[in-house]
């Protein structure tokens, strides 16, 4: 690997390992991940519940150790030097809250002091950045008067607060309403404009899919996939059954005997608007169904072929079937 | 090297201004408030009871033989156990008449101590029957007790009458054992010249109203009183001092507070501020936040103990110095300076331990509920159970619980216990002389040495155990 691209990177894990010890039967969270993020890459974590994803992020955020292997933010090594990370990272948990007696305004001072930041420099940056998350009005509101969003957009400021270049965000959307999760996004994007590298984990894949440049699946502990965006796709649709849907009047069942007498068509199926018709990956049936359809004098309004979302590769990638 | 506390004055100083704030804590603080200056206040009053040297009746038969006839007497002495008569106190001469409902008293006679604390009653000519029953005391209901009087048929045998007793009493600055003897020949007349002996040496005689005192030092002893040809001899036992002992005075509420509320309140307090210190950031997710900071994990862990340290020794140092002005203000006297500092720094020491006990504990609960249950369970421990092992211990090894060796043993049995270890650094600022009551566990049998060494311990070992085990135990 070239000198430059070792420089680049913001993260790197190599052979990452956890084991959690318990009495009787030990967990292993990670058996080996290896993962490289480039500095100013916003990289989406995917995975089932379970996977790993909250271990990777805790351990990259240097609450836990690992059991094996390495990891480096910012070029230094979470082991060695735990607190030039600190330095580097903003963290935002899943299920964290601040104080909840304190307010939001005292809460963001109290993270900015731990984070060396005193005096007027942590008021203002508290004020800009309770602004920036919506929460100028509630700044004085104790914490447990909070609603659901209202703690994410804290926690959010929070991470922010030292104006960090790698930003570890489990779930940031989790659990929020529409306006919540474009919040969320828009705000990633501005990060990401300012250079900032973005580490998403979350169960959102629309969130990931117009948030993240790049992304990694993990499962049981293990990677599946690493790559971009539009990679992971290609290599879905490769693998994946190809799928045309029509929008037109409902067909006659012999119409459907016929359509499903295409080569390498599979299934057909009745829709609400029309029908759906899976073919063998990489097909190209779209000409042979309108052929079929306006022999048989079926009015056609729309013909799409579908092309693999980021939730077919996810499922695909492990091992479930697209929806 | 890199500085292992970073953070800490930072978290310390978080946690003192929320523990400032919080209901609990002035909650805590206003009962602790409550419990110390009422107990300062309420033990600075005279205390009646057997710690107190009241007057008491020395209650004697006696025989006068006027022109060949026998009359008799009972003859009440009003004095103290130190052998001060008390004059004019109006005595009652009562007999009893015990049935099936009780006891009946019937007033025969009353009569008026002189100023040598006597006052006397005659009986008549007759011998009064061997079951019936006498007694002298004050005519007032409210006083002190009886003292009965018995006409045995061998009272005419005899050469003289007594009455014997044995007291602990205390002083603010000493205490003592005595013996004392109230000796009349059997006319009723002080029997001066009766000799006292204590193991077998000849002490003296008894005063002009047939007082007699011995201080009696720890051990076995024999008392022989010799009187007109005959004797009478008394075993006594003089205690092994338990530590210095107070009656009264400011020096007295201290000790008395080191030994029934300290323990029992410090704790309480300590662990109802500090024993989710660790779990409520657990589980409110702030601990996760705090990991991801620039504080190392030593520096949450003293900082935490810092904040609720300090929490809590600001109002307890306020409450006890207003306590300290309130024994000195009731009693008159300010308490010894040495005890009095003492008692501060035993005091903060025993908030530490619990403290510390707490982050641990704290850091092994996964709930808040858990923390709870650890909290309850460690004050039971050192508040109850720690005792009831300890003698168990003992027993169960076959010591003979009046041995020295029974006592040397629990002594560093206690060293593990930090309630008595508090009363023990406490009982370091006092004299080493001591008496039968009031018993703080003193060092006595171990020496200054090994209880100072003991605390100092008991906070390295506790600090290093909160540390290490927060460090390997803080995953999230």
């Amino acid at each position: 690997m070239a000198r430059d691209d070792l420089a680049s990177a913001a993260i790197r894990v190599q052979g990452l390992k956890k084991r959690y010890a318990a009495f009787r039967k030990p967990l292993d969270a990670l058996l080996g991940v290896d993962l490289e993020i480039a500095r100013g890459d916003a990289f989406g974590f995917l995975g089932p519940n379970g996977a790993g994803k909250t271990t990777t992020i805790r351990i990259l955020a240097t609450i836990l150790s690992p059991t094996a292997g390495s990891a480096e933010v910012g070029g230094h090594d979470i082991r060695e030097d735990p607190m030039a990370v600190r330095s580097l990272i903003g963290y935002m948990p899943e299920n964290a809250g601040g104080y909840p007696l304190m307010t939001g305004q005292d809460n963001l001072l109290y993270w900015a002091r731990l984070q060396d930041i005193t005096g007027s420099g942590a008021r203002e940056r508290a004020k800009s950045l309770l602004a920036t998350v919506g929460l100028e009005e509630a700044a004085g509101q104790k914490v447990k008067t909070y609603s659901h969003g209202m703690k994410k957009r804290l926690l959010m400021a929070s991470a922010l607060i030292h104006d960090p270049d790698i930003l570890l965000l489990d779930e940031p959307a989790g659990g929020l309403d529409p306006q919540g999760i474009r919040f969320f996004r828009d705000l990633i994007h501005g990060l990401r404009q300012k250079g900032k590298t973005v580490f998403l984990s979350s169960h959102i894949l629309s969130e990931v899919e117009q948030t993240c440049s790049t992304i990694g699946i993990i499962q049981k502990g293990r990677m599946v996939a690493v790559d971009r965006v539009e990679a992971i796709r290609q290599r879905v649709g490769a693998v994946a059954p190809a799928r045309v849907e029509v929008d037109c009047d409902p067909p006659s069942a012999s119409t459907v005997q016929l359509l499903r007498q295409i080569p390498k068509v599979r299934m057909v199926w009745s829709t609400p608007a029309g029908i759906l018709v899976e073919a063998e990956p990489g097909a190209d049936v779209a000409d042979e169904i309108t052929r079929v359809l306006v022999t048989d004098h079926v009015r056609i309004r729309a013909i799409r072929p579908f092309e693999p979302t980021l939730e077919d590769a996810f499922l695909s990638l492990l091992g479930g079937a697209p929806s | 090297m890199a500085n292992p506390f970073v953070g800490m004055g930072r978290i310390a100083w978080m946690e003192v201004r929320s523990h400032l704030r919080s209901p609990r804590l002035i909650i805590l603080a206003a009962l602790f408030a409550l419990a110390v200056l009422g107990a300062a206040y309420g033990l600075s009053q005279p205390q009646p009871g057997v710690f107190q040297n009241r007057p008491q009746v020395f209650a004697h038969p006696a025989i006068v033989n006027v022109s060949g006839v026998s009359h008799y007497w009972a003859i009440g002495w009003f004095a103290d156990q130190y052998g001060v008569p008390v004059g004019g106190q109006e005595l009652g001469f009562y007999s009893l008449e015990y049935n099936i409902s009780g006891v009946t008293e019937h007033l025969l006679n009353s009569s008026t101590t002189s100023a040598a604390g006597f006052a006397s009653f005659e009986l008549g000519t007759g011998l009064p029957q061997s079951n019936a029953s006498f007694q002298i005391r004050p005519t007032q209901t409210a006083g002190p007790g009886p003292g009965g009087v018995y006409f045995g048929r061998d009272l005419v045998n005899q050469t003289f009458t007594l009455v014997q007793g044995q007291s602990g009493f205390s002083t603010p600055t000493s205490s003592q054992d005595l013996f004392y003897l109230h000796v009349l020949a059997l006319d009723g007349i002080p029997a001066t010249g009766a000799d006292v002996y204590l193991n077998d040496t000849l002490l003296g005689h008894p005063d002009a109203n047939g007082y007699f005192r011995i201080d009696v030092t720890p051990g076995e002893h024999t008392v022989r009183l010799a009187f007109r040809g005959q004797n009478q001899t008394f075993p006594v036992r003089g205690f092994e001092s338990s530590g210095p002992i107070f009656s009264s005075g400011a020096d007295a509420v201290l000790v008395f507070l080191s030994i029934s509320l300290m323990p029992l309140l410090l704790p309480i307090v300590a662990i109802a501020v500090s024993f989710d210190a660790i779990a409520r950031e657990r589980v409110q997710g702030s601990l996760e936040l705090l990991l991801s900071r620039r504080v190392r994990r030593e520096g949450i862990l003293v900082g935490k103990f810092l904040g609720a340290f300090l929490s809590i020794t600001l109002p307890v140092i306020v409450v006890l110095f207003a306590g300290l002005g309130v024994v000195t203000l009731a009693s008159g006297r300010a308490p010894a300076l040495s005890l009095a500092v003492a008692f501060m720094l035993a005091s903060l020491f025993l908030v530490a331990i619990y403290v510390l006990l707490m982050l641990i504990f704290s850091t092994l609960a996964k709930s808040v509920g858990t923390a709870v249950v650890f909290g309850v369970v460690v004050w039971l421990v050192f508040n109850v159970l720690f005792n009831f092992l300890a003698f168990l211990l003992l027993f169960s090894s076959g010591r003979n619980p009046t041995s020295r060796s029974f006592y040397e043993t629990l002594s560093l049995l206690y060293l593990f216990d930090p309630n008595t270890l508090f009363q023990m650094l406490i009982s370091l600022a006092l004299p080493s002389t001591g008496s039968t009551f009031f018993v703080i566990p003193s060092s006595g049998f171990l020496g200054p040495a090994p209880v100072i060494a003991a605390g100092v311990i008991w906070i390295v070992v506790l600090f290093l155990a909160a540390i290490v085990l927060f460090a390997r135990k803080s995953e999230v």
